[in-house]
């Protein structure tokens, strides 16, 4: 992070369908030096933005208004877009390939979200 | 020489012994025809010159006509050329032999002999005579076969017993019971027919056919509680009938009296229920024979014998299906739990999570440590009452006007009159309902603290409709308060607002707009409504 202007700190994509959840995030990231980029409470609307936009990082939670965000993952990885999961399942709502990908538990304490997204956004060694 | 013999058969007449002297040469005559068997002599060749009398008694032949080879005619024609073969096999090989064969009675019934055949030879070892004897074995054969027959249908009734307590797949059974009854009772065709009462009716369910298919069947209405259908399906006994159209019984019912017509023909009739231990009669093995006379005493026995089998095979069947699926519902059952305690874990989760952007957000507003506990409590409690609210309908969703009342209720709610709630039905989604039901709560706080509610005269007036709109129908909803105070518009956005403006309309994904007009303050909400009735 070289400024802390919010308009020019990482972009973070936030899918979250808690209007709530998604403002806490949001004043976390504000409030930490990021730029949100959504947020989207639905899984077409993150989509959209993961292929229009290019995050820095991506936290996501894994259902969406009744629909899994699997695909968005995909689109993200495919473009190198470091992301976790933010959910109320833990890591056992992970399937398949992204069963080992970070994730956070909701409740969430905001400053370790910012330490994860740190390590997401860290250069890889 | 030959009619020497032929002509004088030296006879025991029925009057009683004729008291002779005989020469060594006419006793062995006597003797021949004393005994119960068929007797003759041939010469070296073969050719027969002379028979017992108890031969042309049986056959009621004369000697003229048995003289040489005229013995053929009382054979059967289409064993004889098996017999000349043997005769003459046996002839050429100079020993004693036999040979069985049927022979044609005076009473033009054929009968089976043993016939053994044995050589007389002269002091240079050479076949002069050959002496055969027939002895009647047609029940001794008679026996056999129906020993064979007997031991081959109980083979086959312990087979189908085997098969049928191994057999676990009801369909699969019946079907066996069905085909194992066709082949034990000689059967053209069977089938069984599961008990099943019709409401209102006796109609009995067609299960299984054996020797016809179903399209033999396609058209007839199932059987019905007929005289002769009924102790089948009461499970009273079993029916036989020789010739089920000579039965009193036969044909007096409606519509079809009798057969319908185009039925296969059924003229042998054999009948067992089948009835499980518990007394329920599951249902019947019925079979047919297009000629009467067809099914008899034996058949009667193995087809009960049959449906005992089946009775015990088919409740054990259910009862394994039955645990079966029990267990698959035990499973799904516990599926469903654990499903169900993850969701809850799921929610549980996330509503901390809110309850936390709450508390935090509440946090950042508050003047002093009781300001805060007062506002977040007030918030938690609201949040908790659109719970409630939510739990009574099973999370399903909600009124829009009880998530109103609901949230209205701690400041006198609509009783009073300051309050006035008008609009018609809207269902909300939960986590809709769950938003507004903060906003409510954000709002009338605000009302009764600075706006219309903390004076006397002030009043509430929420009003919402359905509009027809662009993709669907929207909800328009609009809080106008009047009679306050004149409003101030707050030096700092609170959390009501944020809630309202940020939060509702994000959860909404729709507008939500709040108005510190001097007059009083308003809220105008507009969201799309999922499908309108």
């Amino acid at each position: 992070m070289s400024t802390t202007s919010p308009a020019a700190g990482p972009a973070v994509l936030v899918a979250e369908d808690e209007a709530l959840v998604m403002m806490l995030i949001e004043e976390t990231l504000i409030d930490h030096g990021f730029r949100m980029v959504g947020p989207a409470s639905r899984v077409a609307e993150a989509l959209e933005l993961a292929a229009t936009q290019r995050p820095d990082a991506a936290v996501l939670d894994i259902h969406l208004d009744g629909e899994e965000v699997f695909p968005v993952v995909e689109l993200l990885a495919a473009k190198g877009v470091p992301f976790l999961f933010l959910t109320g399942y833990g890591r056992e709502g992970l399937r398949g390939r992204w069963s080992e990908a970070p994730v956070m538990q909701k409740p969430f304490a905001p400053d370790e979200l910012v330490r994860c997204l740190g390590q997401l956004l860290a250069p890889s060694p | 020489m030959k009619g020497e013999h032929v002509a004088g058969p030296i006879g025991i007449g029925p009057g009683g012994t004729r008291s002779l002297l005989l020469t060594s040469g006419e006793t062995p005559m006597i003797l021949a025809d004393a005994i119960p068997h068929l007797v003759w002599m041939a010469d070296a060749e073969g050719s027969i010159f002379w028979f017992n009398r108890r031969w042309y008694e049986y056959t009621g032949t004369s000697p003229e006509e048995m003289v040489g080879w005229g013995w053929q005619s009382v054979h059967d024609p289409a064993e004889l050329p098996r017999v000349l073969e043997e005769y003459r096999a046996g002839l050429a090989r100079g020993a004693r032999f036999e040979m069985l064969f049927p022979l044609r009675g005076a009473d033009g019934k054929f009968r089976r002999f043993l016939t053994r055949v044995e050589p007389f030879l002269d002091e240079h070892d050479a076949t002069v005579r050959w002496v055969g004897t027939n002895t009647d074995v047609t029940l001794q054969v008679e026996a056999e076969r129906a020993l064979r027959e007997e031991t081959r249908r109980l083979d086959t009734l312990n087979r189908v017993a085997g098969l049928l307590t191994a057999e676990l797949d009801l369909e699969k059974l019946v079907q066996a019971v069905t085909d194992a009854s066709v082949a034990l009772a000689g059967a053209q065709f069977g089938a069984f027919f599961h008990n099943v009462e019709r409401e209102g009716g006796e109609a009995y369910t067609l299960y299984t056919l054996s020797g016809a298919s179903r399209d033999d069947f396609a058209g007839f209405p199932m059987p019905r509680n007929t005289p002769i259908f009924g102790p089948t399906f009461r499970g009273e006994r079993v029916v036989r009938y020789d010739d089920v159209l000579a039965d009193p019984d036969y044909g007096t019912m409606a519509p079809y009296f009798g057969l319908p017509s185009g039925h296969l023909p059924v003229r042998s009739y054999l009948a067992a229920p089948v009835v499980a231990r518990c007394g329920e009669v599951l249902g019947g093995i019925f079979l047919a024979h297009g000629e009467p006379g067809q099914f008899t005493a034996e058949a009667e026995r193995l087809i009960v014998g049959v449906a005992a089998q089946a009775a015990i095979a088919i409740d054990n069947a259910r009862l394994f299906q039955e645990a079966k699926r029990e267990l698959a519902e035990r499973q799904r059952a516990e599926e469903q739990q654990r499903l169900l305690l993850n969701e809850l874990n799921h929610r549980v989760k996330n509503t901390l999570a809110t309850v936390h952007s709450i508390a935090t957000q509440t946090l950042q507003t508050a003047v002093h440590p009781q300001a805060f506990a007062d506002a977040f409590v007030a918030r938690l409690l609201a949040l908790s009452h659109a719970h409630d609210l939510l739990n009574g309908g099973g999370w399903q969703g909600a009124w829009l006007r009880a998530v109103l009342e609901r949230a209205l209720a701690p400041h006198g709610g609509a009783e009073d009159g300051r309050l006035v709630l008008e609009g018609e039905n809207v269902w909300l989604a939960p986590q809709v309902a769950l938003a507004f039901g903060m906003a409510f709560h954000e709002l009338v706080t605000n009302a009764a603290k600075y706006g219309a509610l903390s004076t006397a005269q002030g009043r509430v007036t929420v009003s919402w409709r359905r509009e027809p709109g662009e993709g669907g129908a929207q909800l328009r909803l609009l809080w106008v308060e009047e009679g306050g105070p004149p409003v101030r518009r707050p030096a700092r956005r609170g959390f009501g607002s944020k809630l309202i403006e940020r939060g509702l309309s994000y959860q909404l994904r729709g507008e939500a707009s709040l108005t510190f007009a001097p007059e009083g303050v308003r809220c105008e909400v507009s969201m799309m409504l999922p499908d309108a009735p």
